[in-house]
């Protein structure tokens, strides 16, 4: 055995060096390129979550709002409900959140309503019949990933029968 | 490991050790990597559902404010065809068949089928009238008849390769003649 590993030993110091070398290339290559897609995926999970929860979140109060209403004014990105107690819902114009009576914020800070990202129409049927339908397009980041989706809802006025 | 022997087993192991670290590093990125796809995955498709889940009970409130405003909207549409569920404005419209559909943001299109409701022939009293089923042909089975005043409604919402639906009756209960 021992003239073996003395045989080995001389040519340890370019050969062996130069493997672990390009082994250590090699390794550091993988890691680096899973901890870039890691992060990617775990960018899109945080966004498609956040975006989600607060589109759910919004979408419920607002079409809560329209069901308990019996008289609305659609405007664009402006909700007024006029009867039976006053309650406006639109897009804050500093930060842009879906807001109820300018003071209540009805999405969170960190998902927010692009430029025409909420729009309000009102349908009409014979009779009695109103509804309002909402579009809302939320946009949320995590580091350099964004994204962006459309959500929509209607609520008959059943405050209007 | 300070005896002769292992200085000297250590000096032939360390490429053996290195890929052996080399694998596990390998396996561990790729398997975390794989789990994150994997959770990726499952929460886009949750927000697609989400999506759906929010056109479904549209559709279903639309199909509710159809019948307040008129029931012939609902009883002129001939059974167990597929229709589009669009809007138009100032109404809700039920007048085109795939493919004509209207595509929401994010590749979702919507479509609405009715079919006639049997109900059983009173019997026993005037109130053992349950549903039996749906009239399938046109026709009614034995011992049923077709309640004009219901039907089944059936809302489906599609994107890519999947699909979500929502099946409910919906009644003429403000009572316009049919």
């Amino acid at each position: 055995m021992n003239w073996l590993i003395y045989r080995r030993q001389k040519g340890f110091a370019l050969v062996e060096l130069l493997v672990y070398i390009a082994i250590l290339i090699i390794v550091t290559i993988v890691v680096v390129l899973g901890i870039v897609q890691i992060s990617r995926a775990f960018a899109r999970a945080k966004v498609d979550q956040k975006i989600s929860l607060a589109a759910e979140t919004a979408l419920s109060r607002i079409v809560h709002e329209i069901r308990s209403a019996s008289d609305v004014t659609a405007s664009g990105a402006v909700l007024t409900i006029n009867a039976p107690t006053t309650h406006i819902i639109d897009v804050n114009a500093g930060s842009p959140q879906v807001m109820l009576l300018d003071t209540a914020n009805l999405t969170p800070i960190d998902v927010t309503v692009p430029a025409g990202g909420l729009i309000f129409t009102e349908i009409t049927g014979a009779g009695e019949s109103r509804a309002v339908r909402v579009a809302l397009t939320l946009q949320s980041s995590w580091g350099d990933y964004s994204a962006s989706y459309t959500y929509y809802a209607t609520g008959v006025l059943r405050g209007s029968y | 490991m300070n005896s002769k022997w292992g200085a000297r087993y250590m000096r032939g192991s360390m490429l053996v050790e290195m890929m052996v670290a080399l694998a596990i590093v390998v396996i561990v990125f790729t398997s975390a990597y794989g789990a994150l796809v994997v959770s990726g995955r499952a929460i886009a498709m949750a927000r697609q559902k989400g999506q759906a889940t929010f056109l479904l009970e549209e559709g279903a409130e639309a199909i509710r404010f159809a019948r307040d405003a008129d029931w012939n909207t609902i009883s002129i549409l001939t059974p167990d065809t597929t229709y589009c569920l669009d809007f138009a404005t100032p109404q809700f419209v039920f007048a085109d068949v795939p493919p004509a559909c209207d595509t929401y943001s994010g590749g979702f299109t919507r479509t609405v089928v009715y079919k006639n409701v049997c109900r059983q022939d009173p019997v026993v009293s005037s109130t053992d009238d349950h549903v039996v089923g749906t009239a399938s042909g046109g026709a009614c089975p034995a011992g049923s008849y077709m309640d004009e005043e219901t039907k089944l409604a059936t809302v489906s919402v599609s994107w890519g390769t999947r699909q979500e639906s929502l099946e409910f009756y919906i009644a003429n209960i403000f009572g316009e003649a049919p």
